[in-house]
């Protein structure tokens, strides 16, 4: 699993959507732009989708109940429980990242000689 | 909604891995993404990002499908660094340097596909064995044709296996709707079996053909083209120059006449021994061919073949012993050097040409790839900090090249492809196996392994570099602008400057076939050609000179009566009928009264109008009258006075030493006295590049014996539409049985006379004009790579008072100093290269100095060209830009 960290940018941004819960194609390119701002487009974001479900990090959900007009029959997915521990180490790994450059960038601590 | 149909039809590029309810996915998300998209600008946006991921996505998952198949049997988790993750990585790495990949692949592609079309051309028509059972065993019996006793004689030998003799003539095909012109071969029984032909219908030739003189063998063109492939043509009878032949069978389309001993023949029938023309050692008729015994060397069989020479010249002085005494030889030369020996030195020349071609884009792609290496020196050190081996960075780099490289490749074969179809378009006719030219996988092998081993080893350059360097610090300042070595630029510099060299060596080339070619067209042919139309005839079946006088004179009348002719005449030969060295037909040594030297002369026996119908310019004296001739002849040759005769002005001058003085003299032809009459300026029959040399013309009916052949020519009024019908229904209406294969104009014959002249100066001015192209680009490359690299220097420069045009006119003469040393070294080249182009051009010079400084000036005018670009780039630099940079 840590040779899958860090996350590739796209990785990252489909598995953040995801976190909050199911999600079809159009739904996570929505997440996306709406949370951290890129327009995915969906070639590459299915591609994505397939390597992640083969990886065992997402998996199918159930059809939501409901739902919008034309969107009963769209297949949703959810991360699964590993999918759900990869994002979590990359999260931490992200925050140890942030944690030491946020000062450096405020110019407030230079590197000890 | 086409958008969405679009994108769900460009979906179904994909590998069948992505299964259809996937694509489904795909193309509702991006319905749903589009249709969401409130505004015009959102719109756009949603497409540019959709469509232009699309080749990327297509390629990639290509890339995934194809590994997939093969990656099966692997070890799971090598994945990292395996072969085809670094494909993928290629992939994208060339994507994202579109002009880079552009460049190389076309590049390569051009230098290829020159290399392999012309490769495949050479390949067909020189290197390949002859398509015959144990070709290389076959030989040629050389200098022409041999009499019907001398085949006897060879066949003796015990060095030759077996051995065939051929002898084909033009003969008239009648008894269909119009009279045919054909070529009719007699060959002796073994010509079949030495050459492994098969019958495709019926049977060849058996030795009961020789002796009943009856069945001819169709060949599968005539077979195909008279005959309509009708197989019942076997047993029907055929009148060939008015005899009845029955057909016995057809020739398999396989067969190929052997061109290196007598062309190709319609009809094929036993050699009639009985024949006067066979049995006589004053007719050398028969080109004779023979395969050695296993074994047997081509010197053994000489040897054998001079001791026949020489027991020959015993037996028969007179005929078979030179003016020195020596025997006549008898070479023994194999067929297939026979055959294409004539154009080896040319087609060497256009291969070296084209080699040279490819050595000058190999070395713009070695440009190309090596600042690239530049370029990438950083990425490669970042791969190297983190961890990836020499061996994997090189690995990447050799799988991109190689990609590069196959791309190329397939350009270049596609290019090649399309060469060879112009090639046998336009190509020179009188090349040998032409007929044969295409490309086979072994040419294909050929081009793709040039193509990778060129990219491979200019992409592996920059990898071997980085590899002896070792890896840098890449977070080094030092290391971000990657300034490059004194060595880095050396060999750049050393590459424009062997660019430079190897393009002048083509553009000299190139310069002097053009204007050996512009020679060619200006020379004055001394006659007229406008408005001249020719009929070459062949009459049978006539048993007398006199005969022969009244019917051809017969067809000129009808001739002359056509509507718009304004004259016919004929002579046995035309102008321009025989270029390229062949001087056909009649050579002789005329007798002059106290004149022991023996001079070979051309003989030209013409009709009285022939002087007038083009225009041969009289210098002295006239030329004669139609009824002159027949008072003279009537009153028989051994009177005082001989038949008025025309010579030409060098013959005049060699024999009398002026024009004036030949008037009055008399001269002796065949045992028939002339007296010479007049004398015509010197013009080219014989083409444009050949001397014609001496000539005389005598009136056509004073020949003594009946002639095989003689070429009609009408003076028109202009331009006529129906003129050839016209003038073959003229001939058909007073001899209906005589074929008309072709009414040509005399500006059509000057055309072709200068065709191979005008294909192969057009050829090397394609590759020189490529040439400087690439050399331009390479120059201009190389400059404004230099500048880019130097622009802090620049801008320090600049900053500290240098002016613009000082910076200007350091870069252009950098240029020029580059193109000067190039085009130092190219000079030797070409001079040197020259040589061939002299022994292979004749009559002119092919190294004129003229010609040489020109094409070294346009090469240093592209120079400047291609410098000045940079140069003005160099002195556009914003010093504060520069610097702020740093």
């Amino acid at each position: 699993m840590n040779s899958s960290i860090p996350l590739a940018p796209r990785d990252l941004l489909v598995m953040s959507a995801l976190a909050d819960g199911p999600l079809h194609g159009y739904g996570i390119i929505k997440a996306v732009e709406e949370e951290c701002g890129p327009l995915l487009d969906p070639g590459n974001l299915y591609r994505v989708l397939r390597r992640m479900r083969r990886d065992g990090w997402v998996e199918d959900a159930p059809a939501a109940e409901g739902g919008g007009e034309g969107e009963q029959n769209r297949r949703r997915y959810r991360l699964t429980p590993r999918g759900r521990a990869v994002l979590r180490a990359e999260v931490e790994r992200l925050e140890g990242v942030l944690s030491r450059v946020r000062p450096a960038l405020a110019g407030r601590r230079g590197r000890t000689p | 909604m086409t958008a969405a149909k679009l994108y769900r039809a460009l979906l179904g590029l994909l590998p069948r891995g992505v299964p259809p309810e996937e694509r489904d996915e795909i193309a509702a998300a991006f319905a749903a993404l589009y249709g969401a998209a409130g505004t015009a600008g959102r719109r756009l946006r949603v497409l540019l990002v959709s469509f232009g991921a699309l080749p990327g996505v297509v390629v990639l998952e290509w890339t995934d499908h194809l590994s997939a198949g093969r990656g099966r049997a692997r070890r799971k988790g090598d994945g990292m660094y395996g072969v085809w993750s670094a494909v993928r990585h290629g992939v994208r790495s060339l994507a994202r340097r579109p002009a880079f990949t552009w460049s190389v692949v076309l590049l390569l592609g051009v230098g290829v596909g020159a290399v392999t079309a012309i490769f495949s051309v050479v390949d067909h028509v020189v290197l390949r064995p002859l398509p015959y059972p144990a070709a290389e065993r076959l030989v040629k019996i050389e200098e022409g044709s041999h009499s019907g006793p001398t085949f006897e004689r060879l066949a003796g030998m015990r060095a030759f296996e077996s051995l065939a003799g051929i002898y084909t003539d033009d003969a008239n095909l009648t008894g269909g709707t119009e009279p045919i012109r054909v070529r009719e071969a007699q060959v002796t029984r073994e010509f079949f079996p030495l050459f492994g032909a098969r019958p495709a219908v019926g049977r060849l030739l058996v030795a009961s053909d020789s002796e009943t003189g009856g069945g001819v063998v169709l060949s599968h063109g005539a077979w195909v083209r008279l005959f309509g492939r009708d197989p019942g043509v076997v047993g029907r009878t055929v009148r060939i120059d008015g005899i009845p032949r029955v057909v016995v069978g057809v020739v398999d389309a396989s067969f190929v006449p052997p061109e290196g001993i007598q062309g190709g023949a319609d009809f094929w029938r036993a050699v009639d021994w009985d024949e006067e023309m066979f049995r006589s050692d004053a007719y050398s008729v028969l080109a004779v061919a023979a395969r050695l015994a296993p074994g047997v060397t081509v010197a053994q069989a000489q040897a054998e073949a001079d001791a026949v020479a020489a027991r020959r010249a015993e037996e028969v002085p007179e005929q078979f012993r030179l003016d020195d005494g020596t025997p006549a030889p008898l070479p023994v030369t194999p067929l297939l050097d026979a055959t294409v020996g004539g154009v080896r030195s040319g087609l060497g020349v256009v291969f070296g040409a084209v080699a040279l071609l490819l050595l000058v884009a190999c070395v713009n792609v070695a440009h190309l790839f090596l600042a690239r290496g530049v370029e990438r020196a950083r990425e490669m050190s970042v791969r190297r900090a983190l961890g990836a081996g020499a061996g994997v960075i090189a690995r990447q780099i050799a799988i991109e090249s190689l990609m590069v490289g196959l791309a190329g490749a397939v350009v270049g074969a596609c290019l090649a492809a399309a060469g060879i179809g112009a090639f046998r378009a336009f190509g020179p006719r009188s090349l040998p196996r032409m007929e044969a030219i295409s490309m086979d996988p072994r040419v294909l092998a050929f081009a793709v392994a040039v193509g990778l081993a060129t990219s491979l080893l200019f992409g592996l350059l920059p990898a071997l570099r980085l590899a002896v360097r070792g890896g840098e610090n890449p977070l080094q300042p030092a290391a971000r602008g990657s300034t490059p070595t004194r060595r880095a630029h050396a060999l750049r510099h050393a590459l424009v400057v062997a660019e430079v060299a190897l393009s002048l060596v083509l553009a000299a080339h190139a310069g002097w076939l053009i204007r050996a070619f512009a020679e060619l067209n200006a020379v004055d042919l001394g006659f007229r050609t406008e408005n001249v139309w020719t009929l070459p005839l062949t009459l049978a079946e006539i048993e007398t000179p006199d005969e022969w006088n009244r019917r051809i004179q017969g067809i000129r009348e009808s001739l002359a009566a056509v509507p718009g002719v304004r004259a016919a005449s004929f002579g046995l030969t035309m102008p321009l009928e025989f270029v390229g060295g062949n001087h056909c037909c009649w050579r002789t040594s005329p007798d002059f009264p106290g004149d022991e030297v023996e001079r070979r002369v051309a003989l030209h026996p013409v009709d009285a109008d022939y002087f007038d119908l083009f225009q041969l310019l009289v210098v002295a004296g006239r030329t004669w009258t139609r009824a002159e001739v027949r008072a003279q002849a009537g009153s028989g040759t051994g009177s005082a006075a001989g038949v008025a005769a025309v010579v030409s002005e060098p013959l005049a001058v060699n024999v009398f030493g002026s024009s004036a003085d030949a008037l009055g003299q008399p001269m002796t032809i065949a045992g028939t006295s002339y007296t010479i009459v007049g004398v015509v300026a010197d013009n080219r029959h014989y083409g444009p590049d050949q001397d014609h040399g001496p000539a005389a013309y005598i009136p056509a009916s004073t020949i003594p014996y009946v002639p095989m052949r003689a070429h009609m020519a009408v003076l028109t009024d202009g331009p006529q539409a129906g003129l050839p019908r016209a003038l073959a229904e003229a001939v058909w209406r007073v001899e209906p049985d005589l074929p008309v294969p072709v009414v040509q104009s005399m500006d059509a014959w000057a055309t072709a006379a200068t065709a191979s002249a005008r294909f192969i100066s057009g050829l090397f001015g394609a590759f020189a004009t490529i040439a400087l192209l690439l050399v331009s680009g390479g120059l201009a490359g190389t400059l404004l790579y230099t500048v880019r690299v130097r622009r802090r220097e620049l801008g320090i420069r600049l900053a500290v008072g240098a002016t613009a045009t000082r910076i200007e006119r350091s870069v252009l003469s950098r240029g020029l100093g580059l193109a000067l040393a190039g085009a130092t070294l190219g000079s030797a080249g070409a001079w040197l290269s020259g040589r061939i182009l002299d022994s292979f051009i004749a009559d002119i010079d092919a190294r004129d100095a003229g010609t040489f400084i020109l094409s070294v000036l346009v090469l240093l005018f592209v120079a400047l060209l291609s410098s000045w670009l940079p140069a003005r780039s160099a002195a556009r630099t914003d010093p504060m830009e520069t610097l702020r940079v740093e």
